[in-house]
């Protein structure tokens, strides 16, 4: 019931005189005009299109197409845009089928990363203290071990499946989180508006969600923007070493990992994979970089 | 001291300290003041001198790690220093409210004029309708005549010049009627014409709200023009407190006589303004005479060893200093 009421407060503050909805409104006008975020979001839109559509296409799938091998290693054709791989699956099926394997890890990885990050990092930095003490140490601990490694320990400890492998990002990539955001936390914090409204009467987690965050929104959704391209990097290099998604799932690092083996004779079982995997993992930095211009309403009304 | 007017706020006694491992800073060391009802008190001082802190101990958000250490502060009869932290909070921006030195970062870059006086008002006047809440936010806009307010309230505030801003501060402090207004310097960073607007503007809403206002500020012309009464403050000390027209015209403090001959006056002819000679003491040092005692020219031995109490010389006039032991008769002891 309190929090009802605190939540419907939040929300009016957010939307009162229709900032809300022409906020996000603009956002997207403003974006349409960023060539940078025009052409990320839409090869990210494409992606995701392609991963959501994949069972209505009609595009067979892989994971119950019977192995067919006297179609081995075949080169492109009108039959087969990218070809067959090494047990005559067509391996433009299996392309669009892994994009649902690699966004999925990918963006939920990502997702809880931010939940963590964000919860820990405001902690720490809008309170201070004992509290920032512990979160800041936990988090340095975490940032010590290169993110793709300390993957590769929990996933190789967990063993091999989806669940594990979005685990193993998420335990890998959250201190990033952490650190960004407790660093603005700790500059906001110390912004005159903050004291401002403490002196207008507001509350510590008022001040937090309601000033503190939304202010570091911008370098946050710029984060998570590329930390998604890192994520499916990060997937993708874990299949490719054989502790990430179980080998018979169509992932874009077990293609990579298979079609590496015939590079010499069936150069295209490799390499159509890993040129959609960059555009992808490109489209996302890409989105990310032309954000950070879009997200600052200082911005707002320049044109570029 | 003023028959027939009921004190808002009564400090007696007020100590702020910061606690460092160095050693400790006394910011306010025995702060005395009253404000009454209706009335706009300025507290003049120079930078440091603990005019801000004792703001900032009213509201109960000295900086950590200073801490109020002694004294009281009774508002409207209730003891502010006891208050739980909840109950301080409901306070503060409906009863108390404070308006900042630079309104260019006094308000959150990321949302709209309209959130931010929404936020504010719905938090303490529990209106969560919005056509209600936009009807009000359009009403305070127009009461610190701004123009076009309803273009402005879907603006963001780096859209808006310093003094747009610094009436939406205004708006947003005078919200909720408080019985005092703290402004902290509120002209400081604006230019000399829109000072001049915003201090009437200031000076005619807090009368029509009916409420007191404290004005901090270290520009004597600004309290001349704006303010009842004047505390002059030095070193976390008040050293004189009188009503204005009486302070101007019989300063008696050697420091309030400094300041004034250091202010330059219209049509008076001089090569060079006179300044008074030295620093702001160390207050990390406890002394316990007179701090002013280093810059003073009529130094005297007593002046070194005790320091002056507040003694009233006229009516209404205080001042802490050896060369008045009371009664306004010079002592050159």
């Amino acid at each position: 019931m309190m929090f009802r009421k605190r939540l419907n407060n939040l929300m009016l503050s957010w939307k009162s005189s229709g900032g809300f909805k022409q906020t996000l409104l603009e956002i997207v006008s403003r974006g349409s005009r960023n060539p940078m975020v025009a052409l990320g979001a839409s090869i990210i839109i494409t992606m995701v299109a392609l991963a959501i559509l994949a069972p209505v296409l009609p595009i067979a799938d892989p994971t119950l197409s019977a192995i067919n091998v006297e179609e081995r290693l075949l080169p492109p054709s009108g039959r087969h845009w990218f070809g067959t791989d090494n047990v005559g699956q067509d391996v433009f099926s299996r392309v669009i089928w892994g994009t649902r394997v690699s966004l999925t890890v990918a963006s939920l990885a990502i997702f809880f990363s931010l939940i963590i990050g964000v919860m820990l990092g405001l902690t720490a930095g809008y309170f201070g203290g004992i509290a920032d003490y512990i979160i800041a140490g936990t988090i340095d601990l975490f940032w010590t071990f290169p993110a793709f490694l300390l993957a590769l320990a929990f996933a190789a400890a967990l063993g091999s499946s989806l669940v594990n492998v979005i685990l193993a990002i998420s335990v890998s990539y959250w201190a990033g989180f952490g650190r960004l955001m407790r660093g603005q936390a700790l500059t906001v914090r110390e912004r005159q508006f903050i004291e401002a409204s403490r002196a207008l009467g507001a509350k510590s987690w008022r001040i937090m969600f309601t000033h503190v965050l939304p202010n570091c929104i911008a370098p946050l959704t710029v984060w998570a923007s590329v930390g998604v391209a890192d994520a499916i990097t990060i997937e993708s290099s874990l299949s490719f070493l054989g502790a990430g998604t179980p080998p018979s799932t169509p992932s874009w690092g077990n293609m990579l990992n298979l079609g590496m083996q015939y590079i010499g004779e069936a150069w295209w079982v490799v390499t159509f994979p890993g040129v959609i995997l960059l555009i992808t993992v490109l489209g996302f930095n890409l989105l990310g970089d032309g954000l950070r211009d879009v997200l600052d309403p200082r911005m707002k009304g320049m044109r570029r | 001291m003023m028959p027939g007017r009921k004190p808002i706020i009564e400090i007696k006694g007020l100590r702020t300290q910061f606690i460092l491992r160095e050693g400790t800073v006394t910011a306010l060391d025995g702060i005395d003041l009253t404000i009454y009802e209706n009335e706009s008190l300025g507290i003049v001082g120079e930078t440091g001198c603990g005019k801000s802190m004792t703001a900032f101990s009213i509201l109960r958000l000295v900086p950590s790690p200073g801490r109020i250490t002694a004294g009281s502060i009774r508002f409207k009869g209730v003891e502010l220093t006891k208050l739980t932290e909840d109950e301080m909070r409901s306070i503060r921006g409906r009863l108390i409210s404070m308006i900042f030195q630079d309104p260019s970062t006094s308000l959150d870059p990321v949302f709209t004029i309209g959130s931010q006086l929404g936020e504010v008002i719905s938090l303490h006047q529990s209106i969560y309708d919005e056509q209600v809440l936009s009807k009000k936010i359009l009403e305070m806009l127009k009461f610190v005549k701004i123009a076009a307010p309803e273009s402005v309230v879907k603006q963001y505030p780096h859209e808006l010049s310093g003094g747009m801003k610094q009436r939406v501060m205004i708006a947003l402090a005078l919200s909720c009627n408080p019985s005092l207004l703290i402004a902290d310097e509120p002209t400081t960073a604006l230019d000399v014409t829109i000072q001049a607007q915003v201090l009437r503007l200031l000076k005619d809403l807090v009368k029509r709200v009916g409420s007191s206002m404290m004005l901090i500020t270290h520009n004597l012309g600004i309290v001349a023009e704006t303010c009842d009464r004047v505390c002059i403050m030095y070193a976390g000390r008040i050293v004189e407190e009188a009503e204005t027209f009486e302070l101007f015209g019989k300063p008696m403090h050697p420091y309030t006589k400094g300041l004034l001959t250091a202010f330059p006056k219209l049509g008076e002819q001089k090569e060079e303004l006179s300044v008074i000679r030295g620093i702001v003491p160390n207050l990390m040092n406890p002394f316990p005479g007179c701090s002013f005692v280093d810059r003073c020219d009529f130094a005297t031995d007593q002046c070194r060893r005790v320091r002056p109490k507040m003694a009233e010389v006229a009516p209404g006039h205080l001042v802490a200093c050896h060369l008045y032991p009371s009664g306004g008769e010079k002592d050159n002891a």
